[in-house]
């Protein structure tokens, strides 16, 4: 695809224009991976590679269809061409025998006024902006059959070619026409060629010339020498001398009879008419066909580089796919049930205090209790995970031996852990089986932590499989726990 | 050795919140029971696949210290300690007792650098240093991070003692931690070893071109969801004596509802560009952004005022008519340009107040055929833009260690895009007109995700 064919864009931008049915993530990856695998440097010629892997349909693409049609429209227009010269060229060497082919009317017919045209073409194309050349395109386009059979084939086949032929925005579809154009124009010259030929080849032709104008033969034949120039040195066959060019002039008043030598004199024109309507009909058609052809396909491929969907495209190619490749993890699930707030009421001095971790100051935890419980309960023992399980232990005997109950308090705004689990079972083997041991999981302003936070509390310590093990309800009443 | 670094601390300290933030993935287990995370888990950070750093998201210590206690029951000298630490997860490596111990030091015993993570909003405690003792018998590099999750600052007492363990210790709030503040982060972590530097810039660097990237990807989405919603229409066919009245009542509200389709379906890719796939649903109710795309308020708030919309209006008249001045070479003494502003002007104020001006066709081409659609309205192009900007800030700035629902307060309570610079503005406008005159033929595309590109890098007045 160095030199993208039509087919090549059409079937691109559509494949693209359905890939969005794909999530990004998903074409980001794929696009990158054929990016690392490619390694031309060309956008072009990367968008190729990339084509070749992912797509490229093959003849039966809308692309390919278009294509043909494509072809097709050049052959019709250059079969139309030729006839349309064919017609033009057997009434303009119409010759009756009467009066002598008009030269000047023929070349004006055959080679002036499509010279004409041409020029306007080839400024309407100037890429220059001049005031109102840009209105007068639009204008032209506007009246342009081929403006209708874009907008159609737009609209069938969803391609956005030729959506911009009205607005001098589209270097494909203005090349596209001129392309058209002037296979048309090279069909009418050979046509117009064939004919002459044919008519010179098989039937007597006298060219002369004629005008009202006061003008001398010098100054035709002057003019008729520079406009034989490009030929002049390897064809003078081709080149009227001031004879034939005086001697060829004629007044339709003069019914006079041609004399068979002045006749045949006179045929002597053929061929510099021919090279006429060659150099200047012909050869700057097809030169403007290949200039054409040239644009065109400079057009394809920026119509191909420049749209947005492919400008993503290359970007997803080159840009490194930078990404984090989560391994497997594996969540744990938080605990269902969860460990109920005590249903035992009041306090008394066997209840034992234990401080877990500095969780409080100890005249704290009492003044807490009394706040909250309506009593201060028994002595305090604190105790924390710096300490040993033996130091743990000796400090736990200052329980009460007959406490109901075992109050902990606990920092609520740490997780409860595992090491805290370990130390309740130590605390259970201290003190029995019967007295209940209740969590008071506590806040940094030395108040409960809201019910939240007691519920993680509770659902963490319901790993721990003690049936007297509670945690205190957030929202108390003075002198009630629950 | 690829920079690998093992996040590790006390359960419920943002653990995952920071590794969840750095490597952009919200679908990171964040709970608030502990044990959330029961096994390391690495977080590759890669460019085309070639790793760059590591990130080990890891369950927080439980029994530190009866970690500690063994290691202490074997001590020897001070060479000998991150062989012990390592003798320790290989002797434990099947004891359940020590299964989130394991999981948090292996990745250092195999050479990954400590990222200690502590909440700084709450006070200090003594049975922290138990953690950091054995962090510092690893003798791996390590750094400690400042996590924020609270509204207190016991920032002071954390770091008179962090700094007694860690080299490097640093503030880092892994829920409001913005793009910048990140890509400090991943400098900082190349200054625990020499020879991490090098990948983490490569790191660094890709993740900054990456997000101009994304900007610009986000462009290219919000500019076809634009031309889409300019080019969609509703046809229906409608037997004779059938009422056309409920009929273009049904096809307006089908447009509608394809219309806000379709800037559902731009809001999921610029979404899955930021790697913000599960958002959608967390957005609530009282959001901005649901807005619904067909209210009256919503276009005041999203959209042009109508007196910009006037001016705007005119200028693109004038530039029309121009056209004309220019073909005529003047002759017309610039009355081109004059009646071209007065029509552009007039139909914008009359046309800015309806909320979806819908063209209506009616057709006799075997029967009726009615064609709702494209919507005209002048303001809307600007109402779409608008959400699509406010959208594209929210999830480009969104962290993704962040659960709170999507929430954003605008500087002004209407007309976001009466805010955009002039120059934008009119350049826009010219790019609107083109869409309304001639859909997306030429280079409108191109000029369009340019400019929209300019708009989404533009500062949000909120």
């Amino acid at each position: 695809m160095r030199k993208p064919h039509i087919a090549d864009v059409i079937d691109v931008r559509r494949w693209l224009a359905d890939d969005r049915d794909h999530s990004l993530a998903d074409r980001l990856q794929r696009d990158r991976a054929i990016g690392r695998e490619i390694v031309e440097k060309q956008d072009i010629e990367r968008i190729s590679a990339w084509w070749q892997r992912v797509g490229a349909e093959g003849d039966e693409s809308v692309g390919h269809r278009v294509m043909a049609l494509s072809r097709l429209a050049v052959v019709v227009l250059l079969v139309a061409g030729v006839a349309l010269g064919v017609a033009v060229g057997s009434v303009a060497f119409g010759y009756e025998g009467d009066y002598p082919v008009n030269l000047l009317a023929l070349l004006g017919v055959l080679v002036g006024i499509p010279l004409l045209l041409l020029v306007l073409t080839l400024v309407l194309l100037m890429p220059v902006r001049l005031p109102g050349l840009s209105a007068a395109r639009d204008a032209v386009s506007a009246v342009n059959p081929g403006r209708w059979v874009g907008a159609w084939l737009d609209r069938h086949t969803d391609m956005r070619l030729y959506a911009g032929f009205s607005s001098s925005e589209s270097d494909f579809s203005r090349w596209q026409l001129v392309v058209f154009s002037q296979w048309i124009a090279v069909g009418y010259f050979v046509g117009i060629l064939v004919v002459g030929w044919l008519l010179v080849a098989v039937t007597d032709l006298a060219f002369g010339w004629s005008t009202t104008l006061n003008m001398e033969a010098a100054t035709v034949h002057r003019w008729l020498s520079w406009a034989a120039i490009p030929w002049q040195n390897w064809l003078p066959i081709a080149v009227p001398d001031a004879a034939l060019v005086e001697a060829s002039r004629f007044y339709r008043l003069d019914t006079g009879a041609v004399p068979l030598e002045r006749a045949a004199q006179l045929g002597q024109w053929w061929p510099f008419v021919l090279m006429m309507i060659l150099v200047y009909g012909l050869l700057p058609r097809f030169a403007l066909l290949l200039v054409g052809r040239w644009r065109l396909g400079m057009a394809a491929r920026s119509l191909l580089c420049d749209d947005p969907e492919v400008l993503a495209l290359l970007d997803r190619l080159a840009a490194p796919g930078v990404d984090f490749i989560q391994q497997a993890e594996i969540a744990g699930q938080p605990p269902t049930k969860s460990v109920p707030a005590p249903l035992e009421r009041g306090l008394d001095e066997k209840t034992g205090i234990v401080l877990w971790n500095e969780a409080l100051a100890e005249g704290a935890a009492q003044a807490w209790l009394s706040a909250n419980l309506g009593t201060g309960g028994g002595p305090v023992v604190t105790v924390g995970i710096w300490q040993s399980d033996t130091d743990i232990r000796a400090r736990l005997r200052a329980v009460p031996a007959d406490a109901r109950r075992v109050m902990v308090f606990t920092k609520g705004w740490e997780p409860p852990l595992l090491e805290f689990l370990d130390f309740l079972t130590v605390l259970r083997e201290c003190i029995g089986s019967d007295p209940g041991i209740t969590v008071i999981p506590i806040n940094t302003a030395a108040s409960h932590v809201d019910e939240s936070d007691r519920e993680i509390w509770a659902r963490s310590l319901s790993v721990h499989d003690d049936p007297r093990l509670y945690v205190l309800q957030a929202t108390l009443d003075a002198g009630a726990e629950a | 050795m690829i920079p690998t670094f093992a996040v590790v601390g006390h359960p419920n300290k943002g653990k995952s919140s920071i590794v969840a933030t750095l490597a952009e993935d919200e679908r990171l287990a964040i709970g608030p029971t502990p044990g959330t995370t029961r096994r390391a888990a690495a977080h590759t950070f890669s460019i085309d696949d070639q790793p760059q750093y590591v990130l080990v998201d890891t369950p927080g210590f439980q029994r530190a210290r009866a970690v500690l206690d063994w290691l202490l029951g074997r001590s020897t000298t001070a060479s000998a300690r991150p062989a012990l630490v390592a003798e320790f997860v290989d002797a434990h490596k099947d004891d359940p007792r020590f299964v989130d111990e394991c999981e948090l030091l292996r990745p250092i015993v195999e050479g990954a650098g400590i990222l200690y993570v502590v909440d700084g909003s709450k006070p200090y405690g003594a049975e922290y240093e138990l953690e950091m003792q054995i962090l510092q018998w690893t003798g791996r590099p390590r750094m400690a991070l400042i996590n924020l999750i609270g509204a207190d600052d016991h920032q002071g007492e954390w770091r008179q003692a962090l700094d007694q363990y860690f080299s490097l210790v640093r503030v880092f709030d892994a829920v409001a931690a913005d793009f910048d503040t990140r890509v400090v982060l991943l400098k900082v972590f190349g200054e625990l070893d020499d020879e991490w530097r090098a990948p983490l810039d490569r790191a660094v660097a890709a993740l900054v071109v990456e997000r101009d990237r994304r900007r610009r990807r986000s462009a290219a989405e919000i500019a076809a969801c634009l031309i889409d919603s300019l080019q969609l229409v509703e046809r229906m066919s409608l037997g004779d004596d059938e009422p056309m009245q409920p009929a273009q009542q049904r096809m307006v509200e089908r447009l509608q509802k394809r219309l806000r389709g379709r800037e559902r379906q731009c809001r999921e890719a610029v979404q899955g560009l930021y790697r913000h796939q599960t958002l959608e649903w967390q957005e609530g109710s009282q959001s901005l952004l649901d807005t619904d795309l067909f209210t009256h308020d919503g276009w005041e708030l999203f959209g042009l005022s109508r007196q910009k919309l006037v001016v705007s209006g005119a200028l693109t008249g004038a530039l029309a008519g121009g056209g004309i001045d220019a073909l005529l070479a003047g002759v017309s003494l610039a009355l081109g340009a004059g009646i071209g502003a007065l029509i552009g002007g007039a139909s914008a104020w009359f046309g800015s107040g309806e909320l979806a001006r819908i063209k209506v066709l009616g057709e006799t081409i075997g029967g009726r055929i009615v064609q709702v659609g494209p919507v005209k309205a002048a303001n809307f192009p600007w109402v779409l833009l608008g959400r699509a900007w406010v959208h594209h800030q929210l999830v480009a700035e969104r962290n993704h260690a962040y659960r709170e629902e999507i929430s954003l307060a605008l500087q002004s309570d209407q007309n976001l895009m009466d805010g955009l610079p002039d120059e934008m503005r009119k350049d826009l406008q010219k790019i609107f007109a083109r869409l309304f005159k001639s859909g997306a033929a030429g280079d409108v595309r191109g000029d369009l995700i340019g400019l929209i590109d300019r708009v989404l890098d533009s500062p949000l007045a909120r």
